[in-house]
């Protein structure tokens, strides 16, 4: 693997709430507690977790969609929380994201034609012919018909949008990939063309991709690294098969004997826990998945795991291993 | 075991742009008391207008159910006045949604919402009713089920929605429960609660379920049998494990192929090109056809029967007709399209 793209340090997401008669007492939101972890360039790494733990706050943070309450996030070096807005801009040319919903993160009113020209203008790509060429150029690269160009986003079919979803990312060349759960709005066979879509996309560019799921099977088919997230913290990080063939932390474990197989003569142990992912205004003290964790003991309460190495490149945040 | 569903040759089509376009076509299967039947397909195929159909909530106009009876127990749904199917609904058969919380009504407690169901099927007092319903929640697995009882929906998680939706469709303990993707909009390890918590309810009560669902690793885990649908058809029915270890259809084989799987890593995908047709859009021959590998010069003229596999298993496909079928490929069939599916 290549030398560290993306860098993130400590970083912490806090959405402050204001309550209270005269809105004077504020609560924080800790949607993103103090994580760290590194893409390598041309990995995919994937951020795995449920509804709530911080994996697209996460995402949206890198990009500076949202504020960073704290922490670095280095980008080639460079820490993305301290530069300009003007400085950011350039910056983003090689980052780019691709969304969940493909109905919603296309504006309806754009021909495909505009919608893919919108990033090349504002990255100063002045001459019109010029863009109309990366632009069927970029059309033939995600497998869209180059006469759809005049259509309209919603004259397409939910995998088709992803494919313009997809495109407008690519156009400018980016480095950095998020893609925030973009397979989870779609069906099964055309999740599939899409996958196989994103891993042609990074053979022939060299993308780095950091991948935003809940879906472990699309993980474990699509990225080389794991992290895994629980309300706001790390829980464990890694090589893919690793975290699939030996998952340390209690919670990776109930996650994957979660996951339904799809082979009825298959029966597996399953692990059901007890309860919901408690309040990130007021997490516990101590590990995060105390409440819900079958092996906690008392130091759990009390104190908050560190992630500690446990092989070559696979680190769990657990008191268990210490 | 008698059959509590019969559904023969149904119907539905629905008006648009002045053109009646037919989105279920002639579909026929029947549930078993106890069984747990999976109905599978992408978004569009029909599955969730036939289980409407069964409660006949079509919304008509535009909707109508152009053909066919549905059964149940014996009497043909189709048949019956609006007044009696009131009494049928939530009572015989009972709906769960996916999504929980447009399900709820965000305005009335959980208590309330349980208590209407039993108020307006059963003669009870309003106590008898509270004392019920908070015996459903408790068999849901609801914790401090009187404090729920006063909650309102938005004080709840998306899992405990659930959880009172299914204790809403189990209250007048029915015969037939449909799950319409009851845990598609929940997180994994919610889900294997869901899961857990419906086979272990099924067990008691020994309720038919209909399981509506594109999951098929859900459907892996929860069904007896399984109808796989495709374009307002049934493309494919089997038993579970026949279904899932002996495909028959290209479209189940591909469909199964496309699966990423947790257990093994595969460098490609399969993946089925193009996508489902437009409803109506398919004039004659199979709707597959235009995305399958095995298209024969056959299968765009006439669109194929339901041919029988074995007992229990049908698949509607050209390649296993005798005269039209390819016979080599007919005879190692299995061989042939299984290997796209590893």
């Amino acid at each position: 693997m290549g030398k560290p793209l993306l860098d993130v340090k400590d970083l912490k997401i806090h959405f402050p709430q204001k309550k209270g008669v005269i809105k004077k007492k504020v609560t924080y939101v800790k949607a993103v507690d103090g994580i760290s972890f590194t893409v390598n360039e041309g990995e995919t790494l994937g951020l795995v977790g449920e509804s709530g733990c911080g994996k697209s706050t996460t995402g949206r943070g890198i990009t500076q969609l949202v504020p960073t309450t704290d922490g670095e996030v280095l980008y080639e070096g460079t820490d993305i929380a301290s530069l300009s807005k003007s400085e950011l801009r350039t910056q983003r040319k090689n980052m780019q994201m691709v969304f969940q919903d493909p109905y919603a993160s296309l504006n309806p009113r754009l021909t495909v034609e505009d919608i893919l020209a919108e990033p090349l203008k504002a990255h100063g790509v002045k001459d019109k012919k010029e863009r109309r060429k990366r632009i069927e150029e970029m059309m033939d690269v995600v497998g869209l018909n180059r006469s759809f160009i005049r259509r309209y986003a919603h004259e397409f079919s939910g995998g088709q949008r992803q494919r313009i979803g997809i495109a407008r990312a690519l156009i400018l060349n980016p480095k950095l990939i998020i893609a925030d759960e973009p397979v989870a709005a779609l069906d099964v066979s055309i999740q599939a063309q899409i996958l196989n879509l994103l891993k042609d996309l990074q053979e022939d560019f060299g993308l780095t991709y950091l991948f935003i799921s809940h879906d472990l099977s699309v993980v474990r088919h699509l990225c080389d690294r794991v992290a895994v997230m629980y309300l706001g913290r790390m829980a464990e990080i890694g090589n893919t098969d690793k975290i699939f063939e030996n998952p340390l932390h209690p919670y990776t474990q109930t996650l994957l004997s979660a996951i339904p197989i799809s082979n009825p003569r298959q029966k597996k142990e399953r692990i059901i826990l007890q309860g919901d992912v408690p309040s990130p205004v007021d997490p516990p003290k101590g590990c995060a998945f105390v409440g819900r964790c079958p092996k906690a003991h008392e130091r759990c309460h009390d104190e908050r795991p560190e992630l500690q190495k446990m092989d070559e490149d696979h680190y769990v945040a657990c008191h268990l291993y210490d | 075991m008698t059959n509590v569903l019969d559904i023969k040759d149904l119907e539905v089509s629905f008006k648009s742009d002045g053109k009646e376009v037919k989105v279920v076509n002639g579909i026929s299967f029947s549930i078993k008391a106890g069984e747990t039947l999976g109905v599978v397909g992408e978004s569009g195929c029909g599955k969730s207008v036939t289980s409407l159909s069964i409660m006949r909530l079509i919304p008509s106009p535009p909707g109508r159910i152009s053909g066919g009876q549905i059964y149940f127990n014996g009497e043909n749904l189709l048949d019956k006045k609006e007044r009696e199917m009131r009494k049928i609904r939530g009572n015989d058969i009972s709906m769960i949604f996916q999504e929980p919380m447009t399900s709820l009504n965000p305005v009335f407690t959980i208590g309330k919402q349980i208590n209407e169901v039993l108020l307006l099927h059963y003669k009870m007092t309003h106590a008898e009713a509270r004392k019920k319903s908070i015996e459903m929640l408790k068999l849901v697995g609801i914790p401090r089920a009187e404090q729920i009882y006063d909650s309102h929906p938005y004080q709840l998680s998306g899992g405990m929605r659930q959880r009172v939706m299914i204790a809403i469709g189990l209250a007048c303990e029915p015969q037939l429960l449909i799950a319409d993707e009851p845990t598609t909009a929940l997180d994994v390890t919610i889900q294997a609660q869901i899961l857990d918590l419906m086979r272990g309810l099924k067990e008691k009560t020994n309720t038919a379920i209909m399981f509506i669902t594109h999951d098929l690793g859900v459907v892996a885990e929860m069904c007896d049998r399984v109808v796989v649908m495709y374009s307002g058809e049934i493309v494919e029915q089997a038993d579970v494990d026949t279904l899932f270890n002996d495909p028959k259809h290209p479209y189940t084989v591909g469909l199964l192929g496309s699966l990423p799987k947790v257990d093994e890593k595969i460098d490609r995908l399969y993946s089925i090109s193009g996508q489902v047709p437009v409803p109506g859009s398919v004039e004659k021959g199979c709707r597959f056809a235009g995305r399958c590998d095995h298209v024969m010069p056959h299968c765009t003229q006439e669109d194929p029967p339901l041919f029988k596999m074995k007992d229990g298993h049908d698949a509607r496909c050209w390649l296993y007709d005798p005269v039209h079928g390819r016979k080599e490929e007919a005879k190692d069939g299995q061989t042939t399209l299984g290997r796209e599916g590893s």
